[in-house]
């Protein structure tokens, strides 16, 4: 069960062009590709005819044909070319769905396409403003995506699985200020007068350091970590600051695609930094993506009645679980419409 | 682990009332210990099963808007005594919390800075236990006095938010 009805990063912009690519999102089979304009058109990927997948075929135009018979279909799903007849059957139709490309991220609205009209993409902007540098990654974890927001809402796991590079016991040694605003839980942990951590030290030159990361979780996808160290006593927006973007696609129930992008305020075209950056975040994020496939092997195995054992710094994951129930448990009542009242015989 | 929750994330029941907090906060899952409600009434907050035993503690609590809701904290006797007290901050106060308590604060009306820094705005609450610190600097941050609900939940032995 995924929350539908809102928008999800399916694809780095550089990664979509005019060879169709497949990918799945929600449990579904998507086909993308570029229209002839360079929009991003996203098609269900199975064709009406025979049930071949689209993205075994052709961009032709602003159409997509079919590799097996040839059914052609444009950007909004609707055959338009059956080259063995003139006439095009009714059902020749596969679904689209609306897609929006926004600094260098591609959005998917994989529910009611009538409500994405009026949900706003989520602001990615550090991915392009000439004011940030940046390094990207994008995997595939082999764990459900509530594992990875539970990781990305306690912190405290830096000090244990990334204790080389990012973490250490000023994670867990801080308390946390946990707050539910909407859809939005948020977790801000300040960190005063403290080691910057391995790679931070690298990076900024500064060896103490206050140090704050507060995750903003935007249910049902996205964690934006906003994050600095400043000299100790300094304010925080004179700090070096980060804005770490996560963006969380369930795939499967037990996949999830993450699209990563560490953005910095500081250092700004610093090529050295940018690799050193790149090669350690990677293999911070292979530490998650490996931990995360271990626990969901655990999970599964798990016997029902033995739930989690939570502790305080869990209350984000707590808060944040409870109200994706609650986002489904809408969804769930809006699609199922109550039954009509028949008048006893 | 403070836990600064807006108005809009209370959980609206049946009755009309609201669940400010609870622990547990995903019911079921352990043991209930204790939870705090505002309603319009003062019995009209979610029934609890028939076999949990519960102490109740109220306080009618007049808004900044003129509204009144009742502010309603049970608990598990073997885990907690609870109580309220509404105060009425004018300018600025300092709320002390014991050892083994969660104390949570309810702004009545909009504007009330907590530690100087949180901004509470009407029928927002703000919850501390554990490791947080014991006391607690408030101050209305704007025009007239502000109602404020804080409820205490005094442990038997340690108590916290999360079971
Ligand atoms: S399966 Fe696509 S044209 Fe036949
Ligand atoms: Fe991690």
């Amino acid at each position: 069960m995924f929350v539908r009805n809102a928008w999800y990063v399916i694809a780095q912009s550089e990664e979509i062009d005019r060879v169709p690519l497949k990918r799945t999102v929600l449990g579904e089979d998507v086909v993308l590709f570029r229209k002839t304009d360079g929009t991003v058109a996203a098609l269900d990927d199975r064709c009406a005819h025979r049930a071949y997948p689209l993205s075994e075929g052709r961009i032709v135009g602003d159409n997509i044909q079919c590799g097996y018979h040839g059914f052609e279909y444009n950007c909004a799903g609707v055959c338009v070319r059956v080259p063995a007849q003139a006439r095009i059957p009714e059902r020749a139709v596969v679904r689209s769905y609306p897609v929006v490309e926004s600094h260098r991220w591609v959005w998917i609205w994989m529910g009611d396409a009538a409500l994405a009209k009026t949900a706003e993409v989520p602001d990615t902007h550090w991915m392009t403003d000439p004011a940030w540098d940046r390094v990207t990654h994008q995997r595939l974890f082999e764990c459900s995506a509530d594992l990875i927001h539970d990781n990305l809402l306690d912190l405290t796991h830096e000090g244990f699985l990334h204790e080389s590079t990012i973490g250490d016991e000023a994670v867990y040694e801080n308390g946390i200020t946990v707050e539910v605003d909407g859809n939005t839980v948020s977790v801000d942990r300040w960190m005063p007068a403290c080691h910057p951590s391995a790679l931070f030290e690298k990076a900024t030159g500064l060896s103490l350091a206050d140090r704050w990361h507060t995750t903003v979780f935007q249910l049902p996808s996205l964690h934006v970590i906003h994050a600095g160290v400043v000299e100790v006593g300094g304010r925080r927006e004179d700090g070096h600051l980060l804005r770490v973007l996560n963006a969380i696609t369930p795939a499967t129930e037990n996949t999830a695609w993450y699209f990563y992008a560490f953005c910095r305020d500081f250092s700004v075209g610093d090529t050295a930094l940018n690799e050193l950056l790149a090669e350690s975040l990677g293999g911070v994020l292979t530490e998650d993506s490996d931990a995360l496939a271990l626990q969901q092997v655990k999970m599964e195995s798990r016997p029902a009645n033995m739930p989690d054992v939570l502790i305080a710094q869990d209350a984000g994951v707590a808060k944040a679980r409870r109200m994706m129930k609650q986002l489904l448990a809408a969804e769930f009542r809006a699609q199922s419409p109550a039954p009509e009242k028949v008048a006893a015989p | 682990m403070r836990l600064l929750l807006r108005a809009n994330a209370h959980r609206r029941e049946p009755g009309g009332g609201m669940e400010i907090a609870a622990s547990p906060d995903t019911r079921e899952r352990e043991r209930w210990q204790w939870d705090v409600h505002l309603a319009a009434d003062p019995v009209g907050e979610a029934p609890l099963p028939a076999s949990v035993e519960s102490l109740v503690a109220t306080g009618a609590m007049a808004l900044a808007d003129g509204s009144l809701v009742h502010v309603v904290a049970r608990s598990a006797p073997a885990e907690a005594v609870p109580s309220v007290e509404i105060h009425h901050l004018a300018d600025a106060m300092e709320l002390c919390r014991g050892l083994h308590e969660v104390m949570l604060v309810v702004a009545g009306g909009p504007g009330l800075l907590v530690e100087g820094r949180h901004r509470l705005e009407r029928l927002d609450a703000l919850v501390l236990e554990g490791d947080d610190p014991l006391t607690l600097p408030l101050e209305a941050d704007g025009a007239g006095p502000i109602p404020i609900a804080v409820i205490r939940l005094k442990g038997t032995g340690q108590l916290g938010w999360v079971p």
